[in-house]
């Protein structure tokens, strides 16, 4: 066997799983700018129920100092809150951005947990996007005002049962 | 475009989107995320493709431009990687993991070209329009990811381009 058909045997096994393929047919069902997506933009914590990771951050409680925590059995508490236990056993609350603006080729578009929004016409109109979905069993409100690289977006996430939670996102131009 | 001959493209071309989006990103998942944007464009595309050949190549050239979004995107630079990019599935003896190995561990341009030459037998100048470079750059390329993988494996064969 040459290399290259060594090559071919070992990339042809590569396939795509069976469920995104169903997917991706059953896309002829709604061809609106609004999508559902896929696992990526669940984010990295999103459906685990036990999960090891490390995360290093600077902040005001390490004096600025960079730290590294091993975290474990992580648990999501709405779609941008998840309960950690770090490696002493205490809690930890982690705040997940989940909901950010990118910029795609001139256009602005919103990314939700599981879903994106063209919202370049509302930001060049009005100068603000009001969003609403759901997202793993609540509902999602946002507002999103700036640019596309200049963005705020303010989150309020609500279960049904009368919980709330409200987050704010923000990115600004990276300097240099 | 019908929902059936949708279908069709899906059918044949899954595959191979999928992979020319796990040689750039080395993710499941992101590539799976590619391959259902790639074939969104397609259902949203009024392009009117001359033959399968064009068609075929319209796919590749989009999965390697949304490869390199996700490569780009906010959310990748800052995430935290959970998994690293073994596909246990493909391997199935110590040479196929040899030269999985050697070939994930090329840089991404490196990775692609050799994919689309070496399984879609993409010629350079085909490789130089799907990835937007000039066709003496993809020769570098080539040239370069052979290099690197002749340390570990039998070169492989540089054949027609």
């Amino acid at each position: 066997m040459t290399q290259q058909e060594l090559y071919r045997d070992t990339f042809s096994a590569l396939r795509p799983s069976e469920a995104r393929v169903q997917e991706v047919m059953d896309m002829t069902n709604s061809k609106t700018r609004r999508r559902r997506l896929g696992r990526r933009t669940l984010g990295a914590l999103a459906a685990c129920a036990a999960l090891c990771l490390m995360v290093v951050g600077a902040n005001a409680a390490t004096g600025g100092a960079v730290m590294e925590w091993v975290l474990s059995v992580v648990e999501m508490e709405d779609p941008f809150r998840a309960g950690a236990t770090l490696e002493d056993g205490s809690g930890v609350d982690i705040v997940l951005q989940r909901a950010w603006v990118e910029d795609r080729d001139g256009r602005a578009i919103l990314v939700m947990p599981g879903e994106e929004v063209d919202i370049t016409q509302a930001l060049e109109t009005d100068g603000v996007y009001h969003y609403q979905g759901t997202a793993e069993g609540w509902t999602l409100r946002a507002q999103v005002t700036g640019t596309a690289e200049d963005w705020t977006i303010t989150v309020e996430a609500e279960d049904g049962s009368g919980q709330q939670e409200r987050y704010t996102f923000t990115a600004h131009p990276e300097e240099g | 475009m019908t929902d059936e001959e949708f279908h069709g493209c899906v059918e044949r071309y899954a595959d191979t989107v999928f992979r020319v989006a796990f040689q750039s990103l080395r993710h499941r998942a992101d590539a799976e995320d590619v391959m259902q944007t790639v074939f969104l464009r397609l259902c949203e595309s009024r392009t009117p493709f001359q033959g399968e050949d064009h068609l075929r190549h319209w796919l590749i050239r989009v999965a390697v431009n949304e490869s390199r979004k996700v490569l780009r995107s906010f959310w990748r630079r800052r995430r935290v990687e959970l998994e690293e990019w073994q596909e246990p599935a493909v391997v199935e003896n110590t040479a196929q993991q040899a030269l999985y190995q050697a070939v994930m561990a090329l840089p991404e341009k490196y990775r692609v070209s050799i994919y689309l030459h070496y399984y879609e037998g993409y010629t350079v100048r085909e490789i130089a329009q799907a990835m937007g470079a000039k066709p003496s750059t993809v020769q570098t390329w080539l040239m370069r990811a052979r290099d690197k993988l002749r340390g570990e494996l039998i070169p492989l064969e540089e054949g027609t381009i």
